[in-house]
């Protein structure tokens, strides 16, 4: 053997990343190594859910510690008949709706002062271009427009990609409430996002016949 | 009947979730109307810029270490319920020292008044030398109608 075929590193096979099942099998042993992997496997997808809840706000964090604390505390009762992904998605959802009530409670006279400020009718025609940072601040500002019932449609619907009827069991909502729901969201958010979608989009063709 | 064209609708077209004969319908319906047209293309940029600008606040949002946040808080020894005794247990934790402090200064000036008053040989009792209090002057019975008791006392 030549001492060059000593030097070549032997392709090495990476392992594939455990399954979810086989971690919660772990966990349930009282491994808690496997219950980082699974925090740290989800925390992305979670935080997105809980973002469009919530906003950027300080309360991110300790919601989405309490998700991951009440996931770890109710996995005996956790079937495995909806994937990781979506049981995490319904506490973080049910979690943030808690803390948009609680807010709601304390500050409710003034939300809704901002809620009637949020509407941008009146965006001249001819105002420049929507710049990426404004475009993002229009959105935000769109999203934190909707009732929080709006808001969890609109989450999971349109943001994580669930379908109606997914997002009608994991809301413990009647289907047809998720489409009305929708609908009227789709409205409320086109109302504000309209300057953007007018610098993006062409105007509609009208017909000359 | 034909059903109007719901936001739904729209969605599970742009996912390509409808079954085959409702998305003909649909791209008939797309072809003979701009306004549709429209919304369709408004529902995808919403969905578009939603997705686009919560994933860069998400990734903003998350602080390093949750899972060991997490796990601590997992680990920590639960808190145990607390009740009225405990209430007062801590309180008097609480006022202790500042009774004790109270009451040795309290002494200190005790001991200090007597000690004035033996040095300076005050003509008063105990207790007025104790509190520091000024002898008992003759307008003072009189003021406080204090004279029959004072004369009372005498032997």
């Amino acid at each position: 053997m030549s001492t060059l075929s000593l030097l070549v590193p032997l392709p090495l096979s990476r392992p594939a990343p455990p399954s979810d099942d086989a971690l919660l099998a772990r966990v349930r042993q009282g491994d808690q190594d496997a219950f980082r992997v699974l925090v740290e496997r989800y925390e992305e997808t979670v935080t997105v859910t809980v973002v469009s809840m919530l906003g950027r706000t300080s309360e991110v964090d300790d919601v989405l510690q309490e998700v991951f604390i009440q996931f770890y505390r109710s996995l005996e009762r956790f079937r495995g008949d909806a994937s990781v992904r979506t049981y995490l998605k319904r506490i973080a959802i049910n979690k943030a709706l808690d803390v948009l009530r609680r807010r709601k409670r304390f500050f409710g006279r003034f939300l809704s002062r901002d809620d009637d400020d949020v509407h941008l009718n009146e965006t001249a025609p001819g105002q420049e271009p929507v710049e990426a940072s404004e475009r993002k601040q229009l959105v935000r500002r769109a999203i934190a427009s909707l009732p929080p019932n709006y808001r969890a449609v609109i989450t999971l619907r349109l943001i994580d990609g669930f379908s109606t009827e997914e997002a009608a069991q994991m809301l413990n909502i009647p289907y047809g409430t998720v489409l009305s729901r929708l609908n009227r969201a789709n409205q409320k958010l086109k109302v504000i996002l309209q300057p953007y979608f007018d610098e993006t989009l062409p105007p509609i063709a009208t017909s000359t016949d | 009947m034909k059903r109007p064209t719901t936001t739904d609708h729209l969605l599970r077209y742009l996912e390509g979730a409808l079954p085959s004969n409702e998305a003909a319908r649909l791209q008939a319906e797309l072809k003979a109307s701009p306004a549709l047209q429209r919304e369709l293309e408004e529902l995808r940029l919403t969905q578009t810029v939603l997705q686009q600008t919560t994933a860069g606040d998400a990734a903003q949002a998350v602080k390093p270490f949750l899972a060991d946040r997490v796990l601590r808080q997992l680990n920590a020894p639960p808190a145990a319920e607390a009740t009225l005794d405990d209430l007062f247990a801590n309180l008097a934790g609480l006022f202790r020292p500042v009774a004790f402090a109270s009451l040795l200064l309290m002494l200190v000036l005790a001991s200090y008044n007597i000690y004035l008053a033996q040095q300076y040989e005050a003509e008063t009792t105990f207790s007025e030398s104790l509190l520091a209090l000024p002898p008992l002057s003759e307008e003072a019975v009189y003021d406080l109608d204090l004279y029959d008791l004072q004369m009372n006392n005498q032997p």
